[in-house]
């Protein structure tokens, strides 16, 4: 991130804006993906926090806080999605799971899928949280300051959130043990 | 794979597997074309409309109950209703017996927010002294409808800033003490709200809980009555002491809400068309007909719309009107003049019977009425070390330069 182009932008810089922006679609893209496990509701996200970043370049105080600011406007983004999904009760109708790349072996392959169901059992906050730790690669402090709380808080969040991944695993391990035609 | 494996590298290879390396090409220059033509907003208008995050991770559980104690609870919910109502009314009648100071009155003092100390003049800027206040870092100040009490916030440790405390005294800052022992974090728009009987003040938090203050009783307490409602944001008070706010109902829909004036039930008013901003920090009136609050028609109406626009509802009978259509200015955050003609908004002053509004200026901020309703004040964003007093019924403002930056503005009412 460059704190030139980030002042230049709340300055009112479309092209500078434009830089920032087209430096951020590829990561706020994987994330939004990630945590909506939906490739259109993701777009959506991305889009709609990019245009919420420029209307409110402006109130962000501290340049260095680019990168936080912009992941926290599409995890905010990617609740209002979900939280939009959730009202039209389409949910389940809809999904669109990302295919995991082949070439892993069939071990891994099943294991990615079990992972997806157990994801998907997640909130979607529990999903940000855990994909901003795993995959973002941010400290409790860096997850705290996305989500706007404090470090303490996000690191119970966090293991709040394995805890409940750990249950939903367990609990897609006994649906299989019942119902072994269903596929691993 | 067995759920005793490790989950945490699990996740994260499962992550690194799945994730997207690409966008769709697509989505920069959709996101470029549509900014393109659109302003960033004011500093002020961004901070003051950031919407909180909510990181809840589960949602509260109703408990479960046998079916012998369903039947004990509803027999004691019988007695509690009628125990309850007996106490609730007598509360109300109390309540509209008291002599709310609505209405007209002379002209008080403004109170300025500046460096962390209350300083106060007349409105003419003359008689300029600062309150000796025992407390750091006081901020957001608010007199009682009466001008009797002050109440503001204060800075525990003021290197961070990050939480505060909450501060009472008389009006001229005397008698001060501390209201409890929490400290809050706070959204950019909390604001104190002091009841009609100046007993009591409400306001929420940056995490959108409601916290009504028992001033008499020193103590505070947070009011959620309705476990399906997970945020409330900006109250305003009703004369006979109900409560209007944004709320947030756990399906993430947007609503008005209003409270009994007991807190122990709620209801939605009006419910948002899946608008951000909308119901954001609404006003009552002093005559108790309507709430005034806005819609955001950048999303509501875009083809028309360039910013938010001001309506009222008839809290008896849920009638709305759209006061404002495609104003040029952000017309949030509105507060009424006390003889309930008009809606003082940020940028401009909205006639009540949707006759008009005047626009006075997008670097005015939060703008409110003097107690006798004939002007309307504000700071001014540029340049920053001055108030600006527009006088409602039109006219040209006037100027008070100060010494300092003042962040907020309050009248103090005196009696006529």
């Amino acid at each position: 991130m460059d704190r030139t182009l980030v002042e230049r932008a709340r300055q009112g810089d479309h092209a500078a804006f434009a830089i920032l922006a087209e430096s951020s679609t590829d990561r706020l893209y994987g994330v939004a993906t990630l945590i909506l496990r939906d490739s259109d509701r993701a777009q959506d996200a991305v889009q709609e926090a990019l245009v919420s970043a420029w209307r409110d370049v402006r109130g962000l105080r501290d340049p260095e806080a680019w990168d936080a600011w912009i992941h926290r406007l599409v995890v905010r983004a990617c609740y209002r999605e979900a939280d939009r999904h959730r009202r039209r009760r389409l949910l389940a109708e809809t999904f669109d799971p990302t295919p995991p790349t082949i070439g892993d072996g069939y071990t891994e392959l099943a294991d990615r899928d079990e992972i997806e169901r157990g994801f998907r059992r997640l909130t979607v906050e529990q999903r940000a949280i855990l994909v901003l730790h795993f995959h973002g690669g941010l400290s409790a402090a860096e997850t705290g300051a996305v989500l706007g709380i404090a470090e303490g808080t996000a690191k119970s969040r966090l293991s709040r959130a394995l805890h409940a991944m750990r249950a939903a695993l367990e609990a897609d391990a006994r649906t299989i043990q019942l119902n072994p035609r269903r596929p691993a | 794979m067995n759920a005793s494996n490790d989950v945490e590298r699990s996740l994260a290879q499962w992550m690194e597997a799945v994730v997207p390396k690409r966008a769709p090409d697509f989505i920069a220059p959709s996101v470029l074309a549509q900014t393109r033509a659109m302003s960033p907003r004011p500093a002020w208008l961004a901070r003051l409309l950031e919407h909180p995050m909510h990181t809840q991770l589960s949602l509260r559980r109703a408990a479960g109950f046998g079916r012998s104690t369903r039947l004990i609870l509803a027999g004691l919910l019988v007695v509690a209703l009628v125990a309850g109502a007996i106490l609730v009314g007598s509360h109300l009648v109390q309540q509209r017996s008291l002599p709310p100071p609505f209405g007209p009155a002379g002209n008080g003092l403004i109170a300025a927010n500046i460096d962390g100390s209350v300083v106060v003049m007349q409105p003419d800027g003359s008689d300029v002294h600062r309150l000796a206040l025992p407390f750091a870092g006081v901020a957001r100040m608010a007199f009682s409808r009466g001008g009797t009490r002050l109440a503001a916030w204060w800075t525990p440790d003021p290197a961070s800033g990050a939480e505060l405390g909450l501060m009472v005294s008389e009006a001229d800052g005397s008698d001060a003490f501390e209201l409890g022992t929490t400290r809050y974090a706070l959204h950019d728009t909390s604001r104190i709200e002091w009841s009609p009987d100046d007993r009591r003040f409400a306001f929420s938090d940056g995490s959108d809980r409601l916290f009504v203050a028992d001033v008499d009783g020193r103590s505070v307490r947070e009011v959620a009555p309705d476990a399906t409602i997970r945020a409330r944001r900006g109250p305003t008070w009703s004369p006979d002491g109900q409560l209007a706010y944004r709320c947030e109902t756990t399906d993430g829909v947007l609503h008005l809400c209003v409270m009994g004036a007991d807190f122990k039930a709620e209801r939605i008013l009006k419910t948002s068309p899946g608008t951000e901003f909308a119901f954001q920090h609404s006003s009552w009136s002093h005559d108790g007909t309507r709430i005034a609050y806005y819609v955001d028609d950048v999303i509501d109406h875009p083809a028309t719309s360039p910013g938010w626009d001001v309506a009222t509802i008839d809290p008896e009978t849920g009638v709305e009107h759209i006061l404002t259509r495609g104003t040029a200015e952000h017309t949030i955050l509105p507060v009424w003049t006390p003889d309930s003609r008009f809606i003082l908004v940020a940028g401009g002053i909205v006639a009540a019977d949707g006759s008009g509004v005047r626009l006075i200026g997008a670097a005015c901020g939060w703008t409110s009425p003097s107690p006798d309703g004939r002007f309307a004040i504000c700071v001014a964003a540029d340049p920053p070390s001055r108030l600006e007093l527009w006088p409602v019924e039109g006219g040209a403002p006037i100027t008070l330069p100060l010494d300092g930056r003042p962040e907020t503005v309050a009248w103090q009412r005196l009696s006529p």
